[in-house]
């Protein structure tokens, strides 16, 4: 802090010029080393808060944010994604078969440098939701098919997995967030990936169950479900963000020692003798709508 | 730049001479410091902002940088909307009616980045004479604009058979709403964010719902 310690001049003393110009002295050298201290809290405003990064005088804590639907034109498509059967990702990018409907992702090449640039010690958090409407199979239900045979059998964990991507080079391929588990491998039928506390996590994971009505008479597949996944991050490095996507894989099951496991639909416990799931084929066709993905940086003093 | 006096020279000391050093003084202290009279380091950091404002009526912080509030349902409150005038035989273009007490309203100081977050339990009663799976939606408006993007919907499973019926599945039928938005370069004013919907159901309530909102001034 700053402060002036001046002699005062009193009243009927005769003074001279080394004494007055001391007071001022003393009064230029404490302005040209004002800080923090010396403004009280109510006085302090957008003026007196650091320039943000990107130049555009946005105010702490906020880094960036920024967020992406995949309306059309303000309308909801739906977008089906068919064959699925869990062994590998699918995008949501809203163009199987050529429909051309808009994807779900967020580009963040437009900011200064051509990324959005992380630096260690900030949180992250990203968020994200998607609406599976419905599936193909209408008498679905994780215990398995309406039949007498199935009554009182326990449900398997089924469900359809979202995940979140980034892409950290400007030409470089999406990869997992950090620490997260690895859906974007292929794997399976026959196997799955291992969730832990530690470099394989399930944070920034929805699980979606794929329960809609389990009787064909009524709506079957008709599941009506959104999922909201958020993933929030101390950077423990710096990242250079470009671009975030969504994916699906699925159906997927969560079952022994935290394992996201694929089998093979329609064979095993899963053999129309059996559960029945799906009721026919060993694939799935999957109809997504509406969605959003965003991202928030915030950072404590830049 | 830094304050700086006229030098009194020798002889008698003047009173123009005084003045005009108290002017460039008065001056300075008005409005004359630059940036970079400023220290260069540890000059504001978030511990010397001010602590801000807390309504307790409305449950809003308010900060020098934004705006944080929102609100969670008690214990034993629920919200609602009925099928009148909303989705009573389901139309093609159903009314959205407000759920009760979800709404948000709230004064911006200036442009600023607004993220809303919400959470549900929806409840569609089982009523007799409905034949089918009621269809209950809802969704995010700001300022009355509807944000489809944001729709979230669930249905009251009436099922034929029975052999599903237990406690096996049923818990995975029930949805359970959750979703956000971020309205960017929200302008100066008032604003109101809220979650209307509408049921084909007799009602549908909301349990344990509760809504949120975190705005950052640009």
């Amino acid at each position: 802090m700053s402060t002036i310690t001046t002699t005062n001049f009193e009243a009927g003393e005769i003074t001279d010029r080394a004494a007055t110009n001391t007071n001022f002295t003393a009064v230029a050298t404490a302005t040209a080393s004002i800080n923090e201290e010396n403004v009280r809290s109510e006085g302090i405003d957008k003026r007196q808060l650091a320039a943000h990064a990107y130049s555009t005088g946005r105010m702490e804590p906020l880094v960036h944010i920024d967020t992406a639907n995949n309306l059309n034109s303000g309308v909801i498509e739906d977008t089906v994604y068919s064959g699925q059967n869990g062994t590998q990702k699918f995008e949501l990018d809203g163009d199987p078969g050529g429909l051309n409907h808009p994807p779900l992702v967020l580009s963040l090449t437009g900011l200064a440098g051509g990324h959005l640039a992380i630096a260690t010690g900030d949180l992250i958090r990203i968020h994200y939701t998607i609406y599976l409407k419905s599936h193909n199979d209408s008498t679905f239900a994780s215990c398995g098919n309406d039949i007498s045979a199935n009554g009182g059998n326990p449900a398997d964990g089924i469900g359809l997995v979202i995940f979140p991507t980034w892409k950290l080079t400007g030409g470089g391929a999406h990869q997992m967030l950090p620490n997260e588990v690895n859906l974007i491998n292929n794997f399976g039928p026959g196997a799955g990936v291992t969730v832990n506390n530690t470099t394989s996590k399930a944070d920034s994971i929805s699980f979606i169950s794929m329960e809609g009505a389990a009787d064909s008479a009524t709506t079957g597949g008709d599941c009506v479900r959104m999922v909201h996944g958020s993933w929030n991050y101390v950077a423990d490095q710096a990242y250079t963000v470009y671009e975030l996507k969504l994916y699906g894989r699925g159906p997927m099951v969560y079952q022994g020692d935290r394992q996201l496991y694929v089998p093979t639909w329609g064979a095993g416990r899963y053999h129309p003798d059996y559960m029945r799931i799906p009721w026919a084929g060993s694939t799935f066709n999957f109809t997504m709508s509406n969605g959003q993905i965003s991202i928030m940086v915030m950072r404590g003093d830049s | 730049m830094a304050f700086a006096p006229i030098t009194i020279v020798a002889g008698p000391i003047t009173a123009t001479s005084i003045q005009q050093n108290s002017d460039k003084m008065r001056n300075y202290v008005d409005g004359g410091v630059a940036s970079a009279d400023m220290a260069t380091d540890n000059w504001a950091e978030s511990k010397h902002i001010m602590r801000g404002h807390y309504n307790p009526i409305v449950n809003m912080h308010t900060f020098t940088t934004g705006l944080d509030g929102g609100y969670r349902s008690t214990s034993d409150e629920m919200s609602f909307v009925g099928d009148g005038p909303t989705g009573r035989g389901a139309p093609d273009n159903p009314v959205d009616m407000n759920f009760s007490n979800t709404g948000i309203s709230f004064f911006l100081r200036s442009a600023a980045d607004v993220m809303f977050q919400f959470t549900a339990y929806p409840i569609t009663p089982s009523i007799n004479l409905l034949g089918t799976s009621p269809l209950t939606k809802a969704t995010v408006y700001i300022d009355g604009v509807k944000l489809y993007e944001t729709e979230v919907a669930t249905r009251h499973i009436i099922d034929a058979g029975s052999h599903q019926q237990s406690d096996f599945w049923i818990a995975h039928n029930f949805n359970v709403w959750s979703g956000f938005f971020i309205s960017k370069n929200l302008g100066e004013g008032d604003h109101s964010i809220t979650i209307r919907g509408e049921t084909e159901g007799r009602y549908s309530f909301l349990m344990n719902f509760s809504v949120s909102l975190e705005a950052f001034y640009r």
